[in-house]
């Protein structure tokens, strides 16, 4: 093998990437060519470097932002399966009423599970204190929502961008 | 009545275990996938950012993971392309023609991003800084492939998989991009390259 041939290779050979017949001539071409032999050690040397590149942290908050960005969009599974019709909104409804129709819908609903995803879920949202999207196919009432503690949580289409969103009612903490 | 609250209970709890199993995944690669962003970029801001879009990629098409890959495999390819794309748009701003010539054949990775350097945002001074600078020097699907190897660990067809390209194209692009990088280094900071090289005299080395 002449120096062109081994440094077109020498990459290859670093990463250990060739068969036993090239990396033999190789290692036999470095042993009796200094200039080959000091590329060689060059480029070990740049992918010590890469390999060395100390780690860093991202943001504190990173994290919770990148949840928030996710769980925001709409999953593909219900962009060509379901279209979410508005059943109702918060904005005019009083809680006192609203609490009232949610009532009358538990009663004709298993009781949910406080250990379910669903109020797993949902606890991770309101430590957001935000709406975030849920991925419940619910073709039947368009509707599921979760009672805890004081915060009323419902499953509806954003009333702006027509995404599915989780949404709660604060009542008197907001 | 009954039977369709039971119906609709299923799908939910299906919807909810992707949705858990996504969070999961996301929390344990969220880290890595920051570091490896980071090197791609050169800048914690633009880092953040690519790993975000990435995360909103992978969650739009999470349908389509095939989980005898690694996540990070899967993550780590729809991160390589959004940082191209991100590129590429930056690029559009600037130039109205793309150069797009190749010699491997991959005309979408081939995109150079030496503007990158120039409109970098201010970094903290790092032990780093020379082969970060060296790093934004070379075209971004070299950066990627070097990265996948040098930085991930990543054999190469590890790596052809992660980019979806043959062995010998990311053999080449390896080639490339560590031999650019070198000469970078030996141009801006032979110190970095040389001060290394002089404990490695040693022949018999690998
Ligand atoms: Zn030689």
């Amino acid at each position: 093998m002449n120096c062109k041939q081994v440094q077109n290779l020498l990459n290859a050979y670093v990463d250990r990437e060739l068969g036993c017949e090239e990396g033999y001539a190789i290692r036999t071409h470095l042993h009796d060519c200094s200039a080959c032999h000091e590329e060689f050690v060059e480029l070990v040397t740049v992918k010590q470097l890469l390999g060395g590149m100390v780690a860093e942290d991202p943001s504190k908050d990173f994290e919770a932002r990148l949840m928030r960005a996710v769980f925001q969009e709409e999953p593909a599974t219900q962009k060509s399966g379901f279209r979410w019709r508005p059943i109702f909104t918060f904005s005019g409804v009083g809680l006192a009423s609203m609490a009232a129709t949610l009532a009358v819908l538990v009663l004709s609903r298993p009781a949910a599970d406080p250990n379910s995803n669903v109020a797993r879920r949902l606890n991770f949202d309101s430590e957001f204190g935000r709406p975030a999207v849920s991925t419940s196919p619910d073709n039947v009432q368009n509707i599921a929502f979760e009672i805890q503690r004081d915060q009323i949580y419902a499953v509806g289409p954003d009333a702006a961008s027509g995404v599915t969103v989780v949404s709660a009612s604060h009542g008197p903490r907001q | 009545m009954f039977f369709s609250a039971a119906k609709e209970r299923l799908e939910t709890d299906t919807a909810q275990n992707r949705t858990a199993r996504f969070e999961r995944l996301l929390r344990e690669t969220q880290k890595p996938a920051f570091n490896f962003a980071l090197r791609l970029t050169g800048n914690r801001t633009e880092a953040e950012d690519l790993v975000q879009e990435a995360f909103v990629r992978a969650y739009r098409f999470f349908d389509k993971y095939d989980d005898s890959l690694p996540f990070t495999n899967w993550l780590y390819r729809i991160l390589a392309n959004t940082h191209i794309d991100l590129v590429r748009r930056k690029r559009r701003l600037k130039t109205t023609s793309l150069d797009t010539s190749n010699q491997d054949g991959a005309s979408s990775w081939e995109i150079a991003d030496e503007d990158a350097a120039a409109d970098r945002s201010i970094m903290e001074q790092t032990l780093d800084e020379p082969v970060q600078n060296a790093l934004r020097s070379i075209r971004p699907e070299f950066r990627t492939a070097v990265l996948l190897a040098d930085l991930e660990g990543m054999a190469y067809e590890e790596v052809a998989d992660v980019m979806k390209t043959s062995v010998g194209t990311v053999r080449s692009r390896i080639h490339r991009g560590r031999k650019q990088l070198r000469e970078h280094l030996l141009r801006h900071s032979p110190e970095s390259v040389r001060q290394m090289s002089a404990n490695k005299g040693d022949r018999n080395e690998l």
